[in-house]
């Protein structure tokens, strides 16, 4: 069972991963979200490379030119000290608005 | 952090792309390699891992818009395009930008001038709530004056919905300073004047202090004129008619408030002292409260204060905006100047804007092949398009930095050479408000000059250009019409532009050469003051001596003494009443001068009937008075007007009954609009009224200038008490009357020339470029027999149309423009169906210049060089 990725959450869930990486290449977060969400979230590449460039325009991440371990070029992308922050704050956010949104939606 | 991110991105863009296009190619290699370990075929997987990736192309740009809005993207690349056409034909791109610079600077430095003095607010602590309370006949809007000081006392003490109700009035002291006396003009404010204002002091205190007897706040002017601009001013003594008073505080220089050209300001006391009968009254609205509630509460005041009196029944409360009023006080005369000024930029901005238009649209007609090529390749309508606004962009924006460096060093000129005279502390610059009003005339200009072009863009069909086969034989007569059109509107433009400047050069001629009824050659003038001989014979006696002194000097012929001595800029506003009729509506126009023996000699004004003032004319004499031809004419039509007998009644009451005595020749006055105007005028016997002298003339042999030192020594000598007035000849009075008309007449004559200028150019180059596409239809129809006055007139129709038809549109225009700006500005004249004509000849002379040359070039178009051409 494929899902599209709620609008919003898929900056979330690449700082998430990036957070808990040293520094990952394009293809390794759409692979690890996949992986993590057991096949369900698939990222879009259409929507991948832009949300990188937004939080590379908001300095959530850095990129820096790297190497694979097969010695092929790559862009690897980490998480910045302020990148760290704002995932903090949208985690916290996202917490609450999803708690919110269980209670409404199954109420104890 | 963010912006400079963008910014690197945008310098590093190209390989931000390439970067981005290496990343997705790995990308799709990893994901095709992992659909291999899953089992698929390789050859089969890469083909799966590039569908599944999808366009590779929109991501990419996707990714890059995230970093510049895509339309940013365009519009820089549009602008890249055209700055690079641009440069290729550099002549076009100089004449269109020189054309647009002219055009913004012209209108952004006169928008400068037109901002310092009319519109940048008055430098108050919420200008816009402070007003200003005046008397006004109750018919007539007009007729203002100042209130009288009890009707201040009840506005204060009543007034509910406004604060802080401050009088200020005129005075003239005489005020002595380091030995140097001269008359000032004060102005007596309540104490809480400054407290209304808000205007802080440049240093010293503007707070009432109760304990001093007088202390004064001094203007900039006065402090830097006569004080030195010392720093050590304040604590400074002044003798203020007599009284000891000391220097409170010293006002910054953009400080203005009423008096207008107040040196000086006092608090009137509150308890005792002297007090003004009138005063101009100002006030702060309370929050919340409007205007015409807080009229309506002082005209319920005022009429309950003159329930009972004539006062009441004529006249009642009137206020306005104080920005309004002062401004309108302060440049009754620069304001008309500065309109028309204005007026004149913007008509030349319209003008340059349809000019570069016309230029561009040729252009693209020339660039169709380009047009129609890029639409082919999938071009969108809207891109060619924003090619097109582009194109208008960069020239405005070229001309706008033009426009704003010619306006800089204009408004530079004009501070220097101070060719009109501003008001005080109004200084000109190019500041944030005029930065802004040029960038939005920039703006306007962009969009008038990429109109045409652009909906040409729009009309580009997919088709196979006649272009791309040769020269199209007449088949764009729908751009030619635009074109005509275009050109249409520049002629007209032109014409009331010329029409206003044809007015106000014939005004001056009229200033320049009308008869004015007196005589102003070798005459000198100065001020006098005999305020401190009270007894009134004792006054007429030293009146005597003095023009005797004055007459025994050598190259002097003769003096006289008179309340004043013409050219006057205003019209008399006192009201003149018949003995034994009842009045109608009051007309406030005659002008009341009292004059010594020997005035109208020294003036060469020719007595027509009865006597001038003589030995029988004393103070216990009956009173006489002279009155000119307009008086007679206008109260005494087919009457005698010698032995009438009428009064003057001006703002401080009524004079006596007055017999006529005699009757002169008219004399002009200057309206404030620049015309003279012939005033009535009634002439009394300063012997009868001798605490009327305020000036001194005397008519000269030679040129009056040299001797104004030898005028000063010997009234001095006469009356060492009188107060150092410069003395003036009568001619440079007149001519500094004349300096603002002419002023504006040169810089309106240069716009409209100008603009004469652009559009005759823009004229001529739209027929060239005409007869340049059609020299092959030229050269055949001559080879099958047309004859060259044929193809001469052919010209002379497509270019003489849109000038008749401009005109003809600029002559409806032109009254109507006038009319609505008569409508504003009550008594401002633009418009006289005379001063079309020379426009008209003018226009058509210079129309006819440009149309010859295209059409006699047609006209000789020699048939085998234009079909060797084709």
């Amino acid at each position: 069972m494929r899902e599209e990725i709620p609008y919003g959450l898929l900056d979330l869930l690449i700082l998430r991963t990036l957070a808990r990486a040293k520094q990952m290449h394009g293809f390794e977060i759409a692979e690890e979200i996949r992986a993590l969400s057991e096949d369900v979230l698939h990222v879009e590449e259409g929507s991948l490379y832009p949300a990188l460039q937004r939080l590379l325009v908001n300095g959530s991440v850095s990129s820096e030119w790297g190497r694979t371990e097969e010695n092929h070029r790559a862009r690897y992308y980490r998480l910045t000290a302020s990148g760290r922050r704002h995932l903090e704050r949208e985690l916290a956010r996202y917490k609450r608005v999803s708690a919110a949104v269980g209670g409404v939606l199954e109420p104890a | 952090m963010k912006f400079w991110r963008k910014l690197c991105f945008w310098f590093r863009r190209r390989r931000f792309d390439e970067e981005l296009a290496e990343e997705m190619r790995f990308h799709r290699q990893l994901r095709a390699r992992r659909l291999v370990s899953d089992g698929m075929e390789p050859g089969l997987a890469e083909r799966e891992a590039a569908r599944q990736f999808g366009d590779d192309l929109r991501h990419r740009e996707a990714s890059g818009d995230i970093w510049i809005a895509r339309w940013l993207q365009d519009g820089l690349q549009d602008l890249r395009f055209t700055a690079r056409t641009m440069s290729k034909r550099p002549a076009f791109a100089i004449v269109a930008i020189a054309t647009l610079g002219l055009g913004i600077g012209g209108t952004t430095a006169v928008y400068s001038a037109v901002h310092a003095v009319l519109l940048a607010p008055l430098p108050y602590r919420d200008a816009g709530r402070v007003i200003v309370i005046w008397d006004r006949h109750r018919r007539d809007r007009e007729s203002q004056t100042v209130a009288t000081f009890d009707d201040y006392e009840a506005y204060r003490q009543n007034s509910k919905l406004l604060d802080r109700v401050t009088a200020a009035a005129l005075v003239h002291p005489i005020v002595g300073y380091k030995g140097v006396r001269r008359q000032y003009q004060e102005g007596m404010l309540s104490p809480w004047a400054f407290d209304l204002l808000g205007t802080p002091p440049l240093f010293g205190r503007t707070q009432f202090l109760a304990g001093s007897d007088c202390s004064v706040i001094v203007s900039h002017r006065f402090w830097t004129s006569t004080l030195g601009a010392d720093y050590g001013a304040i604590g400074q003594t002044l003798d203020l008619d007599g009284e000891v008073c000391t220097v409170q505080a010293v006002m910054p220089k953009e400080f203005r408030f009423y008096p207008v050209r107040a040196d000086m300001w006092r608090f009137i006391h509150p308890s005792g002292g002297k007090r003004p009968r009138y005063a101009a009254i100002f006030a702060r609205l309370r929050p919340g409260v409007t205007l015409q509630q807080a009229k309506a509460e002082l005209q319920a005041i005022h009429a309950g204060l003159h329930a009972n009196d004539d006062h009441g029944r004529d006249r009642t409360a009137e206020a306005d905006d104080a920005q309004r009023e002062l401004t309108y006080v302060v440049s009754s005369t620069l304001r008309p100047t500065l309109i028309a000024m204005f007026w004149a930029v913007a008509s030349l901005l319209f003008v340059a804007c349809l000019n570069v238009a016309g230029m561009s649209m040729a252009r693209i007609v020339e660039r169709h092949r380009e047009f129609v090529v890029r639409a082919a390749l999938g071009c969108g309508r809207g891109r060619l398009v924003r090619q097109a606004f582009a194109e208008g962009a960069f020239l405005c924006m070229s001309g706008l930095v033009l426009g704003v460096l010619l306006a800089a060093g204009a408004v530079q000129l004009i501070g220097r050479k101070s060719l009109t005279e501003f008001p005080d502390g109004v200084s000109l610059s190019v500041n944030a408000a005029v930065l802004s009003f040029a960038m939005i005339a920039g703006a306007v200009a962009a969009l008038l000059t990429a109109l045409a072009p652009a909906l040409f863009a729009i009309r580009t069909e997919i088709c196979f250009p006649s272009g791309i086969a040769g020269h199209g034989l007449g088949g764009s007569t729908r751009n030619l019409r635009t074109s005509q059109i275009m050109i249409g509107g520049q002629i007209a433009a032109c014409l009331v532009v010329l029409a206003g400047a044809a007015l106000l050069v014939d005004s001056v001629f009229h200033l320049e050469t009308d008869a004015l009824g007196f005589s102003t050659r070798n005459v000198a003038a100065t001020g006098l003051d005999l305020s401190h001989y009270r007894d009134p014979a004792r006054r007429n006696a030293r009146h005597l001596e003095l023009v005797e002194k004055l007459r025994a000097l050598p190259g002097v012929s003769t003096a006289a003494i008179a309340s004043s001595f013409p050219p006057s800029r205003e019209a008399g506003d006192s009201v003149l009443e018949r003995r034994g009729r009842a009045m109608g509506t009051p007309a406030y126009d005659v002008l009341d001068t009292t004059v010594g023996a020997g005035y109208f000699e020294l003036l060469l004004t020719p007595l027509l009937k009865g006597r001038l003032f003589d030995a029988r004319d004393q103070l216990s004499g009956k009173p006489v008075a002279i009155v000119n031809l307009a008086l007679a004419q206008e109260y005494f039509p087919g009457e005698d007007p010698l032995g009438q007998e009428v009064r003057v009644v001006s703002l401080s009451g009524p004079s006596p009954w007055l017999t006529i005595a005699g009757v002169v020749g008219d004399w002009k006055h200057m309206e404030w609009d620049a015309r003279w105007l012939v005033s009535p005028m009634v002439f009394r016997p300063l012997a009868q009224d001798p605490s009327a002298d305020g000036a001194i003339a005397v008519r000269t042999l030679g040129n009056p200038a040299g001797l104004a030192r030898a005028i000063s020594a010997q009234i001095r000598s006469a009356e060492s008490s009188m107060p150092s007035e410069p003395v003036e000849t009568l001619d440079s009075r007149l001519e500094k009357m004349r300096a603002y008309p002419r002023f504006r007449a040169f810089i309106v004559s240069f716009f409209a020339l100008a603009t004469l200028l652009i559009a005759a150019v823009g004229l001529h180059g739209t027929l060239a470029e005409f007869v340049s596409r059609r020299v092959p239809e030229f050269g055949l129809r001559r080879a099958i027999g047309a004859r060259t006055a044929h193809l001469f007139w052919l010209v002379i129709r497509q270019g003489g149309l849109p000038v008749v038809g401009g005109i003809a549109a600029g002559a409806v225009a032109a009254p109507a423009l006038a009319r609505i700006v008569r409508s504003l500005l009550v008594g401002f004249r633009l418009w006289n169906p005379t001063s079309l004509v020379w426009p008209v000849v003018l226009l058509v002379t210079v129309a006819a210049i440009a149309i010859a040359f295209p059409a006699r070039r047609a006209a000789n178009v020699d048939p085998m060089a234009a079909l060797r051409e084709e």
